[in-house]
């Protein structure tokens, strides 16, 4: 059955923190926790750009980057293949990222850390689904 | 060598992931479930569900490339291990003993985050195989001033 990215709505709440891997133009995989993975439309999501850190550096040689979300409802892990696309530092869905990053900071007790830079928009390629307890 | 402040973490830590890549660069993810550091502080032994590794063992024997963080929750303390794939393999009678003592931690996690014991149960795993890795880097990912900066090993 296709998965759906309207299905992972709940895995998008920032309840469970998510995992990216990037990949350099030489080859070497960065993994890193991601603070937010945001909704724009049944064909992209927005990851939140914080830090100008290694995962920066390789989207800028590579788009081609993984991210796992888990359901906070069934604790099912999704693989999404993702494909950047473009960074926003203003309009709608940075404004409403950086409200929810907010909440998020405040959650977990990373105020003065937290701080949204952009919102870079993503191209979701497939979805594969991990967990096979469902 | 991982620094002895380093190993101390590894066994408090709760969260893992594994990343590697394919002959395009296409990178993948999985969970991990618990690490050990051998005698001489240089090799990480991750253990994972290998139902869930087809591709991962793919890439690390294709090209060996290991990137590995780990988490420790409520701190939000965290490192990533970056290095060469050495081998994968069956667990012995010992990690299998480690997975059960293990579990208590990622439970832990997911019972402090709000969830119920039985919401807890469902999201860990026991794993059933190794990956071991020699580290080559080790960066501090600890939200903060400090986060992207080196970790120099001991000698």
């Amino acid at each position: 059955m296709e998965i759906k990215l309207e299905d992972l709505h709940p895995a998008f709440q920032g309840v469970i923190p998510s995992e990216i891997i990037t990949c350099s133009a030489d080859g070497e995989p960065n993994a890193t926790a991601i603070s937010q993975v945001y909704y724009v439309d049944s064909h992209h999501v927005a990851l939140s750009f914080q830090f100008f850190g290694k995962t920066n550096r390789n989207i800028e040689e590579n788009p081609q980057v993984a991210v796992m979300v888990i359901h906070p409802e069934t604790g099912v892990s999704y693989h999404l293949d993702l494909r950047f696309v473009r960074r926003e530092t203003e309009g709608d869905t940075f404004d409403e990222m950086d409200m929810q990053l907010m909440a998020i900071a405040s959650m977990t007790g990373m105020e003065g850390v937290f701080k949204l830079r952009g919102a870079d928009i993503y191209e979701v390629k497939a979805i594969t689904k991990i967990d096979d307890w469902d | 060598m991982i620094p002895q402040e380093i190993v101390d973490f590894i066994h408090s830590s709760q969260i893992g992931h594994l990343g590697s890549r394919d002959e395009n660069l296409i990178p993948t993810i999985r969970r991990s479930w618990g690490t050990n550091v051998n005698d001489t502080k240089e090799i990480l032994i991750v253990y994972v569900v290998q139902a869930q590794y087809e591709q991962m063992l793919k890439n690390f024997n294709d090209n060996g490339r290991v990137a590995l963080t780990l988490g420790e929750w409520p701190s939000h303390r965290s490192y990533q291990f970056k290095g060469q794939f050495l081998k994968a393999r069956e667990m012995t009678p010992d990690e299998v003993a480690f997975q059960q003592q293990y579990r208590a931690k990622p439970i832990f996690l997911v019972k402090d985050m709000g969830f119920s014991d039985e919401m807890a149960e469902q999201f860990t795993y026991y794993a059933d195989f190794v990956i071991e890795f020699k580290v080559e880097k080790i960066y501090n990912q600890t939200p903060g001033p400090g986060a992207g900066k080196a970790v120099e090993l001991a000698k």
